[in-house]
């Protein structure tokens, strides 16, 4: 699979890798057949670490949630997931749904981005809390109830031994949030995935929640794939990002690499359009016109009709994932898919030891220290 | 006992006597208007009147032919009927096998109803379309010339009437909370609840059904009513409930006979009416507790 030729900064090498990644994804597809066929995610491959804290950032429809919901098919019936999804060996994708049913939960929990809809209304906290511990682990209830306080307490719930009895309307929305953290993280899943986990709440609780949602993964040395719009929230707390567009990944990197040197003119775009503290700009950049309609396929990049850098060969053809040198040199030299092939060593994917990916014919140019002009 | 539980326990027995969801449930089950207030009081007394039936009237089938037919007096102080049986009584017992009926059917319908329409609903589908065609033969028909039918084939005891009612209701019941099942199945909490690894039985049960029932609430109130109505209906057609049992439907149909007694037809039609109506008048409480509920 690797090619002697292999580029010198890019690590696509594997071998210095730590053991098998938890997470492995191969060309997953999601598909809705609606009144048209809209693929949501098209064919995104990626690893992810033990312990790893790694960020998935894109707008609306950029194929984020779905893609990471398909993982343990939690999406509705008229949608059609294809490729493969390894958890620590095992293909998710060919599960039975109630082989999957043990998997939710116990391996891959789950933070929805919106507390006030993802909590029972007619069940008290306690009961909601003390079933999801009866369901994962075969205690008598008492004693589950007794686990289902102490969870509560350790997300931070203030008085919990008495809050415990409440219903989710009592609750404020972060408390609702930490509500369901405890129980996502109540069987000790392998895998977190918080999709959008501070979206719905205040600023000033966000930070509360994405800090409560670190310690405890970090403590149980929990993998997070955190979801978001937002690359200031993936700032703290990740170590990779991958960024989406259109249902494809087309940027991965570290945390730091994303916001000092972006290789992708999308993420270029996306930095411009956030506000600084330490600038003072009349109005924020925002990315003219809109993501490309899903439902219809497209030739070249999908985001050449609203990139500034854009040349002849993006609406032609669509770039594969590469490392930053060789996109340089294939879009100075005008390499085939073959040939960036071979450079790079083999198919890259963003995984824990990969170098920085991009998806872009015309990468902005590597004297840009700052990813303002 | 750990410290911990025991302060659970504390904090769960004050919970209990704050105004926690069951303490804002039961303020609002006071009524609120003059007609809510008369509903609540005529239920009351007439339940509580029928309930001490033995205590306030005299055996319902004892005759006693030489006071036959007479009016109102101090003895019958509503009359007797044409074989001199105290009606006041005969009111009073009537109305204990009425309220069984209205409160069976309801039991057998909704039971019956609510698990087939959440069971359709849920599942979707193939499945749905054809249990929900089944539904709609059954509400083909007129539902009192279904449990007419039903009925005469049954033969006239107590219990068919509930069965022949019941039959004709359930479908109406399933299409309702069918619909219920279909919108609430699709909240994040039913996803939420499968992403924590619930199977679709737990879903059903304990997620999507307790968070459809509301409406149902409202209706069941609202049907005890109809429930006995329709079982005097069938009694007084001469398929329900049989002589000598009182009822108030068999009654109402026995004083046809004497249409110069009028006594016989103004008590078992007045209890009816006012039984009923006092039922719909008083249901609009159940109405607004069900929509008032924060969270829901």
């Amino acid at each position: 699979m690797k090619s002697p030729a292999a580029d010198p900064a890019g690590a696509a090498d594997t071998s210095g890798a730590p053991a098998a990644p938890l997470l492995s994804v191969r060309d997953l597809s999601v598909t809705f057949h609606a009144h048209a066929e809209v693929r949501a995610v098209n064919g995104i491959s990626y690893d992810l670490g033990a312990g790893e804290h790694v960020g998935l950032v894109g707008e609306s429809g950029s194929g984020k949630s779905a893609g990471a919901l398909a993982l343990v098919r939690l999406v509705p019936d008229y949608a059609e997931i294809e490729g493969q999804v390894m958890l620590d060996g095992v293909d998710l994708a060919r599960l039975t749904e109630r082989e999957l049913r043990d998997v939710r939960g116990r391996r891959v929990g789950i933070v929805y981005q919106d507390p006030f809809s993802s909590l029972n209304p007619v069940l008290t906290i306690e009961k909601q809390l003390t079933e999801v511990v009866r369901r994962h682990s075969r205690v008598r209830a008492g004693k589950a109830r007794a686990e289902a306080a102490r969870l509560l307490e350790s997300v931070g719930v203030p008085n919990a031994a008495e809050r415990i009895s409440d219903y989710p309307h009592q609750y404020s929305g972060g408390m609702r949030q930490r509500a369901v953290i405890a129980m996502a993280v109540s069987p000790r899943p392998a895998l977190l995935i918080a999709d959008e986990p501070t979206t719905a709440l205040d600023v000033t609780v966000q930070a509360q929640i994405l800090e409560l949602l670190q310690d405890l993964t970090s403590e149980h040395g929990t993998t997070m794939l955190l979801i978001t719009h937002d690359l200031a929230v993936v700032a703290g707390i990740t170590r990779r990002v991958m960024v989406m567009y259109a249902g494809r990944i087309v940027e991965a990197s570290s945390t730091e690499d994303v916001f000092t040197r972006p290789a992708h003119p999308y993420t270029v775009a996306l930095h411009r359009s956030l506000p600084r503290i330490d600038e003072r700009r009349e109005r924020l950049m925002t990315i003219e016109g809109q993501p490309p309609d899903p439902s219809r396929p497209i030739a070249g990049c999908p985001f050449a009709p609203r990139c500034s850098a854009r040349i002849d060969r993006c609406t032609m053809e669509d770039p594969p994932l590469m490392t930053v040198p060789t996109a340089r040199r294939a879009a100075a030299e005008g390499w085939d898919r073959r040939m960036i092939r071979e450079q790079d060593g083999g198919a890259l994917f963003p995984g824990p030891a990969a170098p920085q990916l991009t998806a872009c014919w015309n990468p902005p140019p590597p004297a840009e220290g700052s990813p303002d002009e | 006992m750990t410290r911990r539980t025991k302060r659970l326990e504390e904090a769960a027995s004050r919970r209990n006597e704050e105004s926690g969801r069951m303490g804002a449930a039961i303020a609002n089950l006071r009524p609120r208007t003059f007609l809510e207030a008369y509903g609540v009081v005529v239920i009351v007394v007439m339940v509580a009147a029928i309930a001490a039936a033995p205590l306030l009237a005299s055996d319902p089938l004892e005759q006693d032919l030489s006071v036959a037919l007479t009016g109102p007096s101090a003895d019958h102080w509503m009359g007797t009927d044409n074989l001199g049986r105290d009606i006041w009584s005969r009111i009073l017992n009537g109305g204990r096998v009425s309220l069984v009926i209205g409160l069976f059917v309801l039991i057998a319908a909704g039971t019956v109803g609510v698990v087939y329409g959440a069971i359709s609903g849920y599942l979707g589908g193939i499945v749905d379309a054809v249990m929900m065609r089944v539904v709609d033969i059954f509400l083909s028909f007129p539902a009192i010339m279904l449990a007419l039918l039903i009925s005469a084939a049954l033969g006239p005891t107590i219990r068919n009437v509930i069965l022949a009612i019941a039959a004709a209701w359930w479908p109406v019941y399933a299409r309702l909370i069918r619909g219920q099942v279909i919108v609430v199945k699709e909240r994040e909490y039913v996803t939420a609840s499968r992403a924590l690894g619930a199977g679709p039985m737990r879903n059903l049960f304990q997620t999507v059904l307790p968070n459809s029932l509301g409406v149902m609430k409202t209706i069941f109130v609202l049907d005890i009513g109809y429930a006995i109505l329709a079982g005097s209906t069938l009694s007084f057609l001469g398929l329900g409930v049989s002589l000598p049992t009182p009822e108030w439907g068999v009654m109402i149909r026995e004083a046809l006979q004497f249409p110069n007694s009028w006594w016989l037809i103004l008590s078992p039609g007045l209890a009816l009416m006012l039984f009923v109506s006092a039922i719909n008048f008083a249901g609009g409480i159940v109405t607004r507790s069900v929509h008032e509920i924060p969270g829901r």
